[in-house]
């Protein structure tokens, strides 16, 4: 059923209450009456924020048909999943922890990780140059150039520490560029540079609030697919740290949740009254903030995108289930290398 | 694989599933993702089996005149390692017994459903010590029986097979290469075999090393 890129049902109203009946889910709002069901065919996961009540049975019944249930904080940060039964691809898992202990393979993955999402960095800066002003358009040009020169020293590096500074170094070029493709009428506070744990401003917020989504549709892509998400090849291993979702992220973070930030405000969809600023400097999406990126997020999942390798259009949110799969076909030692998506 | 041992040190023999000789035959790479990677994908055509087997696959016995329908039965050949479930064992009043193998899909006569079936038979045989050269697949698109003949070609290929998913099963932990012909097609696995990418081998290595190559005509609209 997974492989059907279909509704995820996303709730965040406090105090919901969630139960099975029959084949269907029914949603009891707190306040609000009226009785709300949805059919449970037509929902490939349920991902709940915060204060949310979920019937053993409909836990159960997920479980069952491997339907993921993900519990993310109120704010956005990743908690935990249900995927059902655990995938036995021992096998699988097994080639996994070879490569990983293999310095080569492993370097090897990584620098592929990184070079893809170098490039879908550049992409994201050469196309929105395309469209700005001359002032602005150098400096994103400036900045890709600067990403065309990490890819070149890319293909060079010989150690994942070399490929992590590289990473880090063209992470930092880029996110100095992209206040220039934001829009210039806007009634923001301005954005700087990345910065998280909190954010302190609203780029940064629904940035870290997208990632969160990105994660969650990464991390099921590779439970899915029969693959540890714990043992990354790129980041570190670190108890309770996924780092092959980590790693997998990499890729499409820039084309999958930059850019959709960046349209969410150039488009005005996401404006100032969205966000709340905490004293001491912290920002955070409103309640309905986060319903408007969420409603736009669940659309974007839906717009396809060349897939050059595979040969066809594939849905946003498919992608990752696809390099999933490339990957565990390069570790069980089926492909010569793990090729990432890269944006044209 | 660990290969448990008996008491006389004597290793036993991987059990093979008779159902993964019906998709080894149609596609070696299709038994070994199931096998191997535990990855079984649904489809139109399968949830129709499953939806048709829900009528035989209730254990039990129901009589029809002379004959006892027997359904959803454990069979097994300790001497061939098989082991699986028969939809339906027909036994006749004149002693026959007769496997049928219910299959959602149109007849191919040859095809790897009698291999299947012949496999139900031979199982059988060993079960009721009394030979079975005769066994029928119901085919749900034209609803009819159709005679399998349990011959000695047959009873080859069946052991043939057995021992090919046996080597895959217990030594041999590589995945066959994909068939990527006109199977893959209606094959519910082919997101996940990807025979396209794997058989395009040249394409693939050369997309590997294009990604360290920027073309910049290409990005900079003139």
């Amino acid at each position: 059923m997974t492989t059907e890129l279909l509704n995820t049902l996303y709730v965040q109203t406090q105090g919901t209450d969630l139960r099975l009946e029959q084949d269907t889910l029914r949603i009891h709002l707190p306040d609000t009456p009226g009785r709300r069901t949805l059919p449970l065919r037509r929902l490939d996961g349920i991902v709940v924020y915060g204060h949310i009540n979920l019937s053993t049975e409909l836990i159960t019944r997920c479980a069952q048909d491997k339907r993921p249930v993900t519990w993310m904080s109120r704010g956005g940060r990743y908690l935990a999943r249900l995927d059902g039964a655990a995938r036995s691809n021992v096998l699988l898992r097994h080639a996994q922890h070879q490569r990983h202990d293999d310095t080569g393979a492993r370097l090897g993955i990584a620098r592929n990780l990184v070079a893809g999402k170098i490039r879908n960095s550049r992409w994201i800066l050469l196309r929105a140059a395309r469209d700005a002003a001359p002032a602005r358009r150098e400096h994103a040009r400036k900045a890709a150039e600067d990403l065309a020169a990490a890819i070149d020293k890319l293909s060079a590096a010989e150690s994942i520490d070399v490929v992590m500074g590289i990473e880090g170094q063209a992470a930092r070029n880029y996110f100095a560029a992209l206040p220039h493709i934001l829009s210039t009428a806007t009634d923001l506070p301005p954005f700087t540079h990345r910065n998280r744990r909190p954010p302190t401003d609203p780029v940064n917020a629904a940035l870290s609030f997208t990632y969160g989504l990105l994660r969650s549709l990464v991390h099921g892509a590779l439970e899915q697919v029969g693959l540890d998400p714990y043992l990354g090849f790129l980041h570190g291993l670190r108890p309770g740290k996924p780092a092959l979702a980590l790693d997998l992220m990499e890729e499409f973070r820039p084309v999958l949740a930059d850019r959709f930030v960046l349209t969410q405000f150039n488009r005005r969809q996401l404006r100032a009254s969205h966000f709340d600023h905490l004293s001491g400097g912290a920002v955070s999406l409103t309640e309905d903030g986060r319903k408007e990126l969420i409603g736009a997020w669940q659309e974007w999942k839906t717009q396809t995108w060349e897939h050059p390798i595979a040969g066809r259009e594939v849905p946003a949110g498919l992608l990752p289930v696809v390099q999933a799969r490339i990957l565990a076909r390069h570790l069980r030692g089926e492909l010569p290398g793990y090729l990432p998506w890269t944006a044209s | 694989m660990t290969v448990a041992s008996r008491q006389g040190g004597e290793a036993e023999q991987a059990q093979v599933p008779l159902s993964a000789l019906e998709h080894y035959t149609y596609c070696p790479r299709q038994c070994g993702l199931i096998l191997l990677e535990d990855s079984f994908a649904d489809d139109a055509a399968t949830v129709r089996g499953t939806l048709l087997h829900q009528r035989v696959d209730t254990p039990g016995n129901r009589g029809r005149g002379t004959v006892r329908t027997l359904h959803a039965l454990p069979v097994w050949h300790d001497g061939h390692g098989l082991t699986g479930i028969c939809d339906t064992v027909e036994l006749h009043a004149d002693g026959t017994v007769l496997p049928v193998e219910h299959k959602s899909g149109r007849y191919h006569p040859g095809g790897p459903a009698d291999v299947q079936v012949a496999a139900q038979a031979m199982c059988l045989e060993y079960m009721f010590k009394q030979p079975v050269t005769t066994a029928a697949i119901y085919s749900g698109t034209d609803r009819r029986r159709h005679i399998v003949t349990v011959n000695e070609a047959l009873r080859t290929r069946v052991l043939d097979a057995t021992n090919a998913v046996r080597n895959l099963l217990s030594h041999n932990h590589t995945l066959p290469p994909p068939v990527a012909d006109s199977r893959c097609r209606r094959c519910s696995m082919a997101t996940d075999c990807m025979p396209k990418l794997l058989a395009g081998t040249h394409r693939y290595q050369q997309a590997l090393h294009d990604l360290y190559l920027l073309d910049d005509t290409q990005d900079i609209d003139e």
